[in-house]
């Protein structure tokens, strides 16, 4: 096994694969003009920036739910439990995202065609492999364990078992969650069980979930004021499976205690002992037929059968080609799982908190907490306002066009005018965020007793707003789209046009609550009137809205 | 059929031209071979007359439709075969195929017959229902080939359309390419493989550099060449100065 080999592997793998490189290449129509170099370098600067904020933001969320669990561990007796609950958390997402993505680094990679026919020994390739596993998710564990190892010291103060057991952790617990996705991974793939697919859809259900339900008991613990009282209940109700865990689940345990100062030695070799072994095995076991059950994969192409061969047709009504269209556009969105994470989730994750939240009675608490302002006229227009604000805020359509990368180019062939696609465009969105709009709406109007009479302006002027962002998302991406992505991330996640777009919905929201209040509180209109009322100027905005995508779209699928 | 008026086509700010001052004409039911070396502005003319790219100056009509004024009904009577085939992979062929013939408004009692028939004839009937993604390079060209035909254009256009084909798969295309010429349509395609031009080709047109060098049938190229035994091939070696 030669380590210059592996060395070569690595550094030819990073070239592609840069996170940097993913916001350096955001769309910039010339990258060597001094002017652009300037505003590129602010651009790359506030990106820095928000990734910063959103990754403080997410430690602070584990943090107060880490901070919750070091009380609820010293109330039944555990000292140290928010690093038992660190790492147990680190580890059960680090898992899932390497179920994620160790399938595409180890077995999929587009690469690897090119490397299978290189002259690499099958150990040369598969470490290399692993190595980059390891590196991808990394990361990811640190971010998740840090925020307890905040807490502990922020309880039990600085010591030196804890800063030799984070770092130790840091580096050496991720071998766990990983070691076991590489064995799963290895299953499923000499099964033959499961496509690559599903099984990375069910990661994706199972993180968010984990996500959410985690959201939802910080929402409500932050809303609580971090009041003992509810912790010492729940201490009552489940210290005994609390202490079961602990005693059962020996990794964390061996982890809390080394920082803990508990035989710190003692429980760090087993720890190190364990991981070793686990680590060891997994690599063995995959190591014993890694190069064929790559070039098996390779060779054999993964034949997806819809109808049981039974020919299926389509939808030939009076809207088939709108039709048409829409199931295009959710065709392209279904292409990445990418574009499926960040458009599925915009719309469904809104809709998950409220179950959550009403599941672990935030909803009620809620309730109470706006039960002074219930009386007010302008209440049901903040309902209104904020449910338009959920359903505008998405990337849609303003990335609708790059999304389409180099199938832009098949679209420009085919015999439509700009206002078909723009059509398709919207509907496709409607479908997504308007029938979610509807759902809260509805919701919200029988949980808060609002009458649902309310739903008379509100149904039209979610229509209409709703419509108008897709409208001015596609007008925007429409104008300068991305098309020349090479991660499908840099068509919606790092696409300028996407933001641009929810700033401009933002902006028409803000408009219209100006509006609303100006109906409601300066000329005292109840209000279902002020509401009605309201519906004309928003559709008037949407009209122009539409005007600028369907000039948009023309200008786009015209020769160039 | 089709008729290209003095086009011109640069891309940018650059000064050399991808296309310069091209002419030529394409009557009803033939089949016409455009040749030339790699980057002489075959693709760029293709993509002309299909309305992906607009020209500088000049006109390009297809059945008398000025492409760039009435692109939409031109892009109706045409069906092309891009080099590099471009499909929603996440469906199946049956889908994306019933998805042109709605876009291409086929008429619904003649769809599912079509796609069938074009299917079987490409050998693709069995896998109509797999997703486009698990498509070898060669089942996508014949994918696209099929895409071209089922909505009965009046020009076909096909850029380099042998590359992936499997030698049954070509001469079938070959095969189909005269009968759609003989119910007075076109067909209009670029090639680098000077047997298949040769023998296929009612005329072919040769572009150097982005200009029209030669545009005639084989026999009169022969004949203005001064040999009568030279080969397509050899013929457009020397109009395209590639033996020196």
């Amino acid at each position: 096994m030669k380590l210059n080999n592996i060395r070569m592997l690595l550094r030819a793998a990073g070239k592609g694969d840069s996170r940097w490189e993913q916001f350096v290449t955001i769309s910039f129509e010339s990258k060597n003009s001094k002017p652009r170099k300037k505003s590129r370098l602010v651009i790359q600067i506030l990106i820095g920036l928000s990734i910063l904020l959103a990754a403080g933001s997410m430690a602070f969320m584990l943090g107060v739910n880490y901070y919750q669990m070091e009380i609820l561990g010293s109330i039944v007796g555990i000292d140290g439990f928010s690093w038992f609950m660190g790492a147990v958390t680190a580890a059960l997402i680090t898992f899932m995202f390497g179920m994620f993505s160790g399938g595409s680094v180890l077995y999929h990679g587009k690469d690897l065609p090119l490397l299978l026919v290189l002259p690499l020994t099958q150990r040369e390739l598969l470490i290399s492999r692993l190595i980059l596993h390891y590196k991808a998710n990394f990361i990811l564990h640190t971010i998740l364990f840090l925020p307890s190892v905040a807490v502990t010291v922020l309880v039990h103060g600085f010591s030196l078992s804890v800063i030799v057991a984070a770092l130790v952790q840091i580096i050496v617990a991720p071998f766990i969650p990983l070691s076991l996705s590489l064995v799963i991974l290895h299953l499923f793939v000499k099964g033959k069980k499961h496509s690559g697919k599903s099984r990375e859809s069910w990661a994706i259900i199972f993180m968010l979930a984990l996500l959410v339900i985690m959201q939802g008991l910080a929402s409500r613990w932050m809303q609580s004021g971090m009041d003992s009282s509810n912790l010492e209940n729940f201490a009552k109700s489940f210290g005994v499976v609390l202490q079961g865990l602990q005693r059962v689940l020996l990794f964390p345990k061996w982890q809390m205690s080394m920082a803990m100062g508990n035989h710190t030695f003692g429980n760090g070799l087993y720890f190190l002992l364990a991981v070793s072994a686990i680590t060891t095995g997994a690599i063995f076991l995959v190591a014993t037929a890694y190069g064929e059950t790559v070039t098996r994969l390779w060779e054999t192409s993964t034949t997806v059968r819809k109808n049981n061969g039974k020919s299926s047709r389509s939808y030939t009504g009076r809207y088939a080609l709108e039709w048409a269209l829409v199931r295009r556009e959710y065709a392209i969105i279904n292409e990445h799982s990418a574009f499926k994470m960040e458009l599925y989730g915009e719309a469904v994750i809104p809709l998950i908190l409220v179950v959550v939240y009403a599941i672990s009675g935030v909803m009620g608490e809620f309730k109470e907490m706006l039960e002074p302002v219930f009386g007010l006229d302008i209440f049901p227009m903040m309902v209104a306002g904020a449910l338009l604000l959920t359903a505008s805020l998405s990337m849609m359509s303003g990335t609708s066009y790059s999304r389409e990368g180099m199938l832009l180019a098949l679209s420009r062939t085919m015999p439509l005018e700009g206002v078909s696609f723009v059509r398709g465009k919207m509907v496709a969105h409607l479908m997504l965020f308007y029938s979610t709009y509807i759902i809260f709406s509805l919701a919200a109007l029988a949980i808060f007793n609002l009458g649902l009479f309310h739903a008379l302006w509100m149904i039209p002027l979610g229509f209409f707003v709703v419509g108008s962002s897709a409208c001015f998302g596609l007008a925007i991406d429409g104008r300068n789209p991305r098309l020349d992505w090479k991660l499908p991330q840099q068509a919606v996640k790092q696409n300028l046009n996407g933001l641009a777009s929810m700033g401009i919905s933002f902006g028409n929201i803000a408009v219209l609550t100006g509006l609303g209040y100006l109906l409601t509180e300066r000329l005292g209109l109840p209000a279902l009137p002020s509401g009605l009322l309201l519906v004309a100027p928003s559709a008037c905005i949407w009209w122009l809205s539409w005007k600028l995508a369907v000039s948009g779209a023309r200008k786009l699928y015209q020769a160039q | 059929m089709v008729a290209i008026q003095s086009v011109t086509k640069k891309y940018g700010n650059s000064a050399k031209a991808a296309v310069e001052n091209l002419s030529l004409a394409l009557v009803p039911g033939e089949i016409f071979g455009f040749l030339g070396p790699n980057g002489a502005g075959k693709s760029t003319t293709i993509k002309m007359i299909v309305g992906l790219l607009s020209q500088d100056t000049g006109t390009i009509t297809v059945d008398g439709l000025d492409t760039l004024k009435e692109p939409v009904l031109v892009k109706q009577r045409i069906g092309y075969v891009p080099d590099e085939p471009l499909f929603y992979e996440k469906m199946t062929a049956n889908e994306y195929l019933q998805f042109i013939c709605e876009i291409y408004r086929v008429p619904n009692e003649a769809r599912q017959e079509r796609i069938v028939r074009w299917a079987k004839r490409f050998s693709l009937h069995g896998v109509l229902d797999d997703q486009i993604s698990s498509f070898s390079r060669g089942m996508k060209q014949k994918l696209g080939i099929v895409t071209a035909l089922v909505h009965e254009p009046r020009l076909l256009i096909l850029d380099e359309p042998m590359v992936g084909l499997d030698p049954k798969s070509a001469f079938i295309l070959k095969e189909v390419m005269h009968e759609f010429c003989e119910g007075g349509r076109s067909v209009f395609f670029s090639t680098h493989v000077m047997e298949v031009a040769e023998r296929l080709c009612t005329r072919v047109g040769i572009i150097k550099n982005g200009s029209l060098i030669a545009c005639d049938t084989f026999h009169a190229l022969q004949g203005r060449s001064g040999s009568g035994d030279l080969s397509l091939e050899q013929l457009f070696l020397e109009m395209t100065d590639e033996t020196e």
